[in-house]
């Protein structure tokens, strides 16, 4: 490759990641979370920690029941989903859409949730999403605020981020010429920039596979929400319903004959064809009407596949031969492993754990590339701008990287400790969450020693991981030790994994330095020595 | 259409066009790689033979690599005006296929 060309390859590689290194930051830190939503959901809500009963309570006669409550005389359901209790969520959930009409001639558009429990089928207090939703919800579409477009925007925004890290992949691949001796160089006991420098290639060449499975599957998902309807709807010159029919079939119309529906008890008899496993979910097509369908979908937990599920009639129970989930095409196939890839929802709580790790240390990488950056404009030869530029954006990468962990950590306790009205749950955990955020940032602007800002915001950040445990016990009275075995054990896992995380924390802050141990050779103070720095960093490039 | 609208239009036509004319890479890498994308994407899904639903799952999996691809060709190809000139091709090229042609339904 010729100098020009890997010099623009270079700035690509560099705009990239700095100009929107800390959003990437952000949705891999936050990605790292996500993954775990369920078991967060089991730790954060004490009155659904139980085990799945051997024969669970009937639900029909209360599930129509409360439709038939909820869509009231002129109700009518755009959607119904139904539930069965699993081991990470042991009791039944419904979530239903529904329309009604309004005085202006119009409708109204309602969602509602219900969980009972699956032992007794005595509805639940809804406690309101709180901490694991707005993890998992964050990662996926930032909670963007619906007068600014809504949740779809916020996913083009994180597909967006995805698309960016494959273009910083691509160009950091390609800036790379020895990519062999590369892999094998850690230099851990120099300079702290050559540190830096070596961890950031060492990780990033190490997990080269992992990073750009999770950049395409990411820019997938979430790209797709934002430019998938702009071509489509280019394709079929704004005809939206001809679109529609194109690719997903014709709906299927209502009869308007009323028919009583299988029995949602039944369908937990239905067994996939692939694993045998129960059915999961079911999703009612034409609720109460002659031609009502039921999807019924499976856990897919050990293929790479978001659901199995086949259809059948929502009034028989037959099987409707040839329908979507049975015509299986390359592309569809694909297209279901997609998410299963990114969420690593495939290979048990271990893979979790291991996209975890990778999760992080792509975080890692991304603040390393700008601490980089900055490092060298800070006291090296490059950039042109003032000393207090770059100050600024390490103090801010400061902020936003080490306030991420601490703010994430805060909304625990501020879920288990804010008594607060279900409605209100979500709101008030991100507010929590962006308070804390903006603290971390407010604390490494003036805190004056960037290394020590860090250290402190980890050290906060770690404490209260390891604290979480006691937290809990304080709260429900369950102490992890005492429910590794019982109905409580994904919670009291959450709690066992957060104390051996949090002290691995701790232990990884201590070993972090104070200060900047190399001399302090500012630009405009010493351009010689740091020349002749830069020179050697340059030739390592 | 309103004379503000038009005057809005026109003001934004011509600040990309000075954009394009004076940071062609960058110009290009921003805004041209991402429409020449879309249209790109509409013209396969209408000139390529095929089921329409598999063609628009397979599109929907190679958007964002499309995507991406062209922004990283606009930083390796040696010259700036090639980059801004041909993306502009390509969604110009693009945009006369969808709209003279029917989407084909397989």
């Amino acid at each position: 490759m010729n100098l020009e060309r890997h010099h623009r390859n270079y700035d690509l590689h560099s705009w990239s990641g700095l100009a929107l290194g800390l959003f990437i930051f952000v949705v891999c830190f936050t990605g790292c979370l996500a993954l775990f939503d369920a078991e967060l959901h089991a730790w954060e809500d004490p009155a659904k920690r139980m085990a799945v009963p051997e024969q669970p309570a009937p639900m029909d006669a209360t599930f129509t029941e409360w439709i038939s409550e909820q869509l009231g005389e002129d109700g009518k359901a755009e959607f119904i989903n139904f539930t069965f209790p699993t081991a990470y969520q042991p009791y039944y959930t419904a979530y239903m859409n529904f329309e009604t009409p309004n005085a202006d001639g119009g409708h109204d558009h309602t969602a509602v949730q219900q969980s009972w429990n699956a032992a007794t089928g005595a509805p639940f207090e809804e406690r309101g999403d709180g901490l694991s939703a707005w993890l998992r919800d964050f990662h996926r579409d930032l909670m963007w605020p619906a007068k600014l477009g809504g949740r779809s925007v916020g996913r083009g925004l994180v597909g967006i981020a995805g698309v960016i890290l494959l273009l910083s992949i691509v160009s950091g691949v390609v800036a790379h010429t020895k990519i062999m001796p590369e892999l094998f160089t850690l230099r851990f006991f120099r300079s702290m920039r050559l540190k830096w420098q070596d961890t950031h290639k060492v990780l990033g060449l190490w997990g080269l596979p992992f990073y750009t499975m999770i950049a395409v599957t990411g820019a997938i998902i979430g790209v797709v929400t934002l430019l998938a309807p702009v071509i489509a709807v280019l394709t079929f010159k704004g005809d939206t319903e001809a679109l529609f029919e194109a690719v997903i079939g014709a709906p299927l119309e209502a009869s308007g004959r009323p028919a009583n529906m299988l029995s949602v008890d039944d369908i937990r008899g239905f067994t996939s064809d692939a694993t045998n496993e129960p059915a999961w979910y079911v999703v009612a097509n034409n609720w109460g009407d002659e031609n009502a369908r039921f999807d019924v979908y499976f856990q897919s937990t050990s293929q790479l596949k978001i659901v199995d599920g086949y259809q059948i009639s929502g009034v028989t129970g037959e099987r409707i031969p040839d329908s979507q989930f049975e015509n299986v095409t390359a592309g569809s196939r694909t297209s279901q492993a997609v998410t299963p890839l990114h969420y690593g929802t495939y290979g048990g709580i271990v893979l979790k754990f291991v996209y975890f790790a990778l999760g992080l240390s792509l975080a890692v990488i991304t603040a390393l590339g700008m601490m980089m950056w900055v490092e060298r404009r800070l006291y090296g030869n490059a950039g042109k701008r003032s000393p207090r530029v770059y100050k600024a954006l390490s103090k801010l990468t400061v902020g936003v990287t080490c306030g991420l962990p601490l703010a994430s950590a805060f909304i625990f306790y501020a879920d288990k400790l804010v008594p607060i009205a279900p409605d209100a749950r979500i709101t008030m955990i991100g507010q929590a969450y962006f308070a804390c955020w903006a603290v971390g940032i407010l604390h490494a602007c003036v805190r004056g020693n960037d290394y020590q800002a860090a250290k402190e915001l980890l050290y906060v950040t770690a404490a209260m991981v390891v604290g979480l445990p006691f937290l809990n016990a304080t709260v429900t009275g369950e102490f992890f030790v005492a429910h590794l075995t019982t109905a409580s054990s994904v919670s009291a896992l959450t709690d066992l994994t957060a104390l051996i995380f949090g002290l691995l924390m701790l232990l990884a802050v201590w070993s972090l330095p104070d200060a900047r141990k190399e001399k302090q050779a500012r630009r405009s103070e010493n351009r010689d020595t740091v020349a002749a720095d830069d020179a050697s960093l340059m030739a390592a490039e | 259409m309103s004379p503000i609208v038009i005057g809005v239009a026109l003001a934004v036509v011509v600040a990309i066009g000075l954009a394009t004319w004076k940071a062609p890479r960058l110009t290009s890498v921003i805004l041209w790689a991402l429409v020449a994308t879309i249209f790109l994407g509409a013209a396969l899904l209408i000139a390529f033979p095929g089921p329409f639903a598999e063609k628009a799952i397979w599109l929907s999996l190679l958007v964002p690599v499309i995507w991406a691809g062209l922004q990283f060709w606009v930083y390796w190809e040696r010259r700036s005006w090639v980059v801004a000139s041909g993306l502009i091709g390509i969604s110009l090229a693009s945009a006369a296929l969808v709209f003279t042609l029917e989407p084909s339904l397989g």
